[in-house]
């Protein structure tokens, strides 16, 4: 049964649907918060969110959009609302508390997730999320267009411009 | 391809080992569950905010007429006249007694709906009363 059915089930009241739909994509929404998190507990946590998300919408959702869009661009909402989030908890917490370094990966390393992560999060809203997408995602750039709501072309540059800024940045390091 | 871009492409390619789905759906319907009750347990509270605002707001309004209602003849109220001084302070102890009690045990309960004031908004964002993220619903929408 293709996505599209199922969210019309839901919508006609078999909130089994839902749970079909929740298996279906739950591995690529973790993967895409493990990656971004490194943290399993905190991947946990924010699918929550998503799926939480998802379930409010659902009703609303028209099926303009393939569910996968959509559910990228939840996915997408609720990884920025953390950041923010985090960024507020910084002024409180002392930077060490924060950050989180998965057991074996040594900061000094920009090739681990330690190292990248803090280079990512740095770059502007728009950059960050492309390269969730399209490196983390591996998507097209014309699936990363349509989630963000931006041309192909924007899309291109956005990528390129993220990773010239981290190059820069990581070669500071 | 750059090479920069090979290794960040790599570097999240790693194998990521995905936790049970059937469990995670589980939780799912008990947070999903949990956040129903809360929802329900902050309309309630909102409503009777409001009906008591909406009450209060009615008498403050008509407070110059409220001696044409019978129970509040001035110094003829038949509720007050049956009882006399002594009798007046006890009850007036008491229900300062009760009103502490009720009112610790009424915090005590909803302590866990009304934890602070970002959880309350938060709260009233879930129930769909106010909108936090006004940026989110709009990127929301199918």
């Amino acid at each position: 049964m293709k996505d599209r059915e199922l969210v019309e089930r839901f919508q006609n009241g078999v909130k089994s649907a839902f749970d079909e739909l929740v298996k279906r994509h739950y591995a690529e929404t973790f993967s895409l918060y493990m990656r971004m998190a490194g943290d399993e507990m905190l991947a946990d946590d924010l699918c929550q969110e998503t799926y939480l998300r998802v379930y409010r919408g659902l009703t609303r959702f028209r099926n303009e959009s393939a569910f996968s869009t959509w559910l990228y661009r939840i996915s997408v909402n609720v990884a920025n609302s953390h950041f923010r989030k985090e960024k507020f908890r910084k002024i409180f917490v002392s930077d060490a508390e924060v950050e989180r370094h998965p057991a074996g990966e040594e900061p000094d390393d920009v090739w681990t997730h330690a190292g990248l992560w803090p280079a990512i999060k740095k770059l502007p809203k728009k950059q960050r999320t492309v390269v969730m997408l399209r490196t983390f995602q591996q998507l097209p750039f014309r699936e990363v267009a349509k989630i963000m709501d931006i041309t192909e072309n924007s899309a291109k540059v956005n990528f390129h411009h993220a990773v010239s800024n981290l190059r820069k940045e990581l070669e500071k390091e | 391809m750059t090479s920069f871009e090979d290794k960040l492409i790599s570097f999240s390619g790693r194998h990521i080992a995905v936790p049970d789905a059937d469990n995670f759906v589980k939780r799912l319907h008990g947070t999903i569950h949990k956040r129903e009750q809360k929802r329900q347990s902050l309309i309630s509270g909102v409503m009777a905010a409001v009906i008591l605002f909406a009450v209060s707001f009615g008498v403050y309004q008509n407070a110059d007429r409220l001696e044409e209602i019978p129970f509040f003849i001035s110094g003829e109220s038949f509720l007050i006249a049956e009882i006399d001084d002594d009798e007046l302070e006890q009850f007036d102890l008491k229900f300062d007694e009760d009103l502490v009690y009720l009112s610790a045990e009424y915090l005590l309960d909803e302590a866990d709906v009304f934890g602070s004031d970002w959880e309350l908004l938060k709260e009233l964002d879930d129930a769909d009363i106010i909108n936090l993220e006004y940026e989110l619903t709009t990127e929301e929408q199918s």
